[in-house]
């Protein structure tokens, strides 16, 4: 009975040792994964957002500059959003790269927000004019 | 996140942001390599479109008739109308009572069929500005006239060729914008990968295959990626330039689209191209006069003079116009040289001017990404450059299980062992799916309702299954092993693309010896050719990979022998 109990008992906690280990490794994983996701691709994400806001008010008041220039509106949005990806990436390494985090994120957020309010203000200016 | 220089920096955006997106990237570069080719396979799916291309058939005899047989799509009607029409005007006008307002076809120096379709028009609009057309598409055959049945899916341009820039994810595009950011991401890798890898000239060269695994896939992953760096870097660029203004960064449609839409309709105005119907009904002057005169105009210029793309708008109407464009065969930029009629007298209206410089270079950029030009050599190197993408992103991930797998193991870390399942779903798993969906589509009879249904189901089903094989057989990843599923899964892929050539001779009769010899059909023997060739260098993976796992297992052997030794010593 008892050589009986030894054979079923050795696998068992053999079993539960594995499930254990498994349980651990799962925990060890998915912290892992959690503190990469918050303190890796958080500043990506932060850079990439920061881009691309940058990069709208860029494409915004690129286009209703030219307009107002004489530019005729299809060749203003050409050139604006062939600029856009070179000026997208430079930001977003300017920003992931940065030591000053908080000052240059504020200039290129900040930049996004005051080139989108411009070119709000360019186009309300030129369909007033007749555009 | 601090780093303490921006090579570290640069490395730490090209090891992980590479890793997350390279899976996308994978799919974006393999299928929109196939797409080079997508009519072909289209000819190697559809049997009964296996005959030479086409120019565009006559309007006046041939395709004013079919334009009048299409219908507005049932499924687009149901979800549409509703929005389109104001029900306080008036009632809903039935499907089928719909009046046409638009007819266009496509056609190109590849296609024997043409692809045909309608727009129309909703009345009482809820909003009368906007494009209220419910739209119906049909495909023929320009010879007889006769439709290509629905259900028949052109695997190469309408499942592999929207697979690499939208992944077949149509849920409020969603599909779109994750291509669009792996798109942005690959330049980031690309410009963080030259900079971390400062002597690329030396890459060029550099592939020590007799060093450790791990050496010989980085430089492996440095030569693919160096070798075609330009391709890699103007595929991945103009990709995101052709769906910028629509998807990624929609300034000028939504909120500078005031300004747009003022803009449009001056220029429409200066055109001379009428932007409204009339009202009046009117009879169509004969196209193909129309289309004589602007052949003559573009021989007068000194130009290929085959029609690509014909537009007729208004129809019925006095103010209706007929817009007519050259097909993209001699050139790379994306240009029509349009030019425009009255519809109801014949008369020209407007001779499209040359592009401004910045629309010229959009016009180049999108033409280099689209390839519409007719150059076969030109077009293979496309293949190969999207192929050595693949390659380089593949290489990519088995640096990173490589370089980490063993520390993984000893820390009883997963991370390896997740991605290296992951890598090879998207590595060997894509290609089985692919030949999969075409050996299905060969297989079915051509008869079958719903064929194309089914074979988009086996490709997500198949790609599934390698994806459970993968993760099944990676628990040897975490003992810092090779997975066996690599081995495996190109076995199958070995097998599958024999077995698409031989499925594609028993159902159609059209075998090598026929399609390269007796009866050339380059079409359908480029994608056997190509199907075996794949299965080629398959075979020849399995068999290295044979032996590196004997030279594995017997190092692993001779350690037991001297672990066991040295435990007997003791």
């Amino acid at each position: 009975m008892t050589v009986i109990i030894s054979i079923e008992c050795e696998p068992l906690s053999l079993v539960l040792s594995q499930a254990n280990r498994r349980i651990h490794n799962s925990v060890v994983f998915m912290s892992t994964l959690l503190s990469f996701t918050h303190q890796s691709l958080g500043p990506v994400v932060t850079a990439f957002l920061g881009g691309y806001l940058f990069t709208w008010g860029f494409v915004a008041l690129t286009v209703t500059s030219t307009v107002t220039l004489g530019w005729g509106f299809h060749t203003a949005e050409h050139t604006a959003f062939l600029l856009a990806f070179p000026v997208f990436l430079l930001v977003f390494f300017w920003l992931f790269l940065s030591r000053k985090t908080l000052l240059t994120h504020a200039v290129a957020y900040g930049g996004g927000v005051l080139m989108t309010a411009a070119s709000v203000w360019l186009q309300s200016m030129l369909l007033a004019q007749g555009a | 996140m601090q780093f303490n220089s921006t090579r570290q920096g640069m490395a730490w955006l090209h090891t992980w942001l590479g890793l997350i997106l390279g899976f996308v990237l994978m799919v974006c570069f393999f299928f929109g390599a196939l797409s080079v080719f997508d009519r072909e396979i289209d000819r190697w799916a559809i049997p009964e479109t296996r005959f030479d291309p086409q120019p565009m058939p006559s309007f006046d005899n041939l395709l004013m008739g079919v334009f009048e047989r299409i219908e507005p799509d049932e499924a687009e009607y149901k979800r549409m109308m509703p929005e389109y029409h104001d029900a306080s005007a008036g009632e809903m006008t039935p499907r089928l009572e719909l009046p046409a307002d638009e007819y266009w076809a496509y056609t190109t120096h590849r296609d024997p069929v043409l692809r045909m379709g309608a727009g129309f028009r909703v009345p009482f609009p809820a909003n009368p500005e906007g494009h209220n057309h419910i739209h119906g598409n049909t495909t023929i055959d320009p010879r007889t006239g006769l439709s290509v049945p629905d259900h028949h899916l052109k695997i190469g341009s309408e499942w592999f060729y929207p697979l690499h820039y939208s992944l077949n994810l149509n849920w409020n595009r969603i599909g779109f914008f994750i291509v669009g950011i792996a798109g942005f991401f690959m330049l980031v890798a690309l410009i963080s990968g030259v900079w971390i890898h400062r002597k690329i000239f030396r890459e060029l060269f550099t592939f020590r295959r007799h060093k450790s695994k791990q050496r010989s896939i980085l430089d492996m992953h440095n030569m693919t990626g160096v070798v075609a760096l330009p391709f890699h870097f103007f595929f991945a660029f103009t990709g995101l330039i052709i769906f910028v203004a629509f998807y990624y960064m929609p300034v000028t449609n939504t909120m500078l689209e005031p300004l747009h839409s003022a803009q449009q309709a001056i220029e429409a105005e200066e055109m001379g191209l009428p932007h409204e119907r009339a009202g009046i009904p009117a009879p169509m002057a004969s196209v193909d006069a129309m289309v004589a005169e602007a052949k003559r105009r573009w021989a007068a210029r000194d130009m290929a003079g085959e029609v690509g793309f014909l537009q007729m708008h208004h129809v019925g109407d006095q103010n209706a116009y007929v817009s007519i464009y050259r097909a993209g065969s001699d050139r790379v930029a994306l240009v029509g040289e349009g030019i425009h009629f009255n519809g109801v007298t014949g008369d020209v209206l407007r001779e499209d001017p040359p592009h401004s410089l910045a629309e010229s270079i959009g016009d180049f950029l999108a033409g280099l990404h689209l390839q519409h030009f007719e150059h076969w050599f030109l077009r293979w190197l496309y293949v190969i450059g999207g192929l050595l993408g693949c390659a380089c992103i593949a290489t990519g991930f088995m640096f990173f299980v490589e370089k980490r797998k063993q520390q993984h193991a000893k820390a009883g870390s997963q991370g390896s062992r997740i991605v290296d399942a992951f890598a090879v779903t998207t590595v060997t798993g894509m290609v089985i799916a692919a030949i999969a969906m075409l050996i299905a589509n060969r297989i079915i009879p051509s008869a079958t309702e719903g064929k194309g249904d089914i074979e988009k189901l086996v490709f997500w089903s198949v790609w599934a299954l390698s994806f459970l094989h993968a993760i099944w057989r990676s628990a040897a990843v975490a003992l810092a092993k090779t997975n066996p599923a690599w081995r495996e899964q190109t076995v199958l892929i070995a097998i599958l693309g024999a077995v698409a050539v031989i499925a594609n001779w028993i159902s159609t009769g059209d075998h090598l010896i026929k399609t390269i010899f007796t009866d050339p059909y380059w079409a359908v023997a480029g994608v056997d050719l190509s199907l075996l060739a794949g299965s080629l260098i398959a075979l020849l993976a399995v068999k290295k990979m044979t032996a590196t796992h004997k030279t594995e297992r017997k190092q692993e052997t001779s350690q037991e022998k001297l672990a066991t030794g040295e435990a007997a010593y003791e």
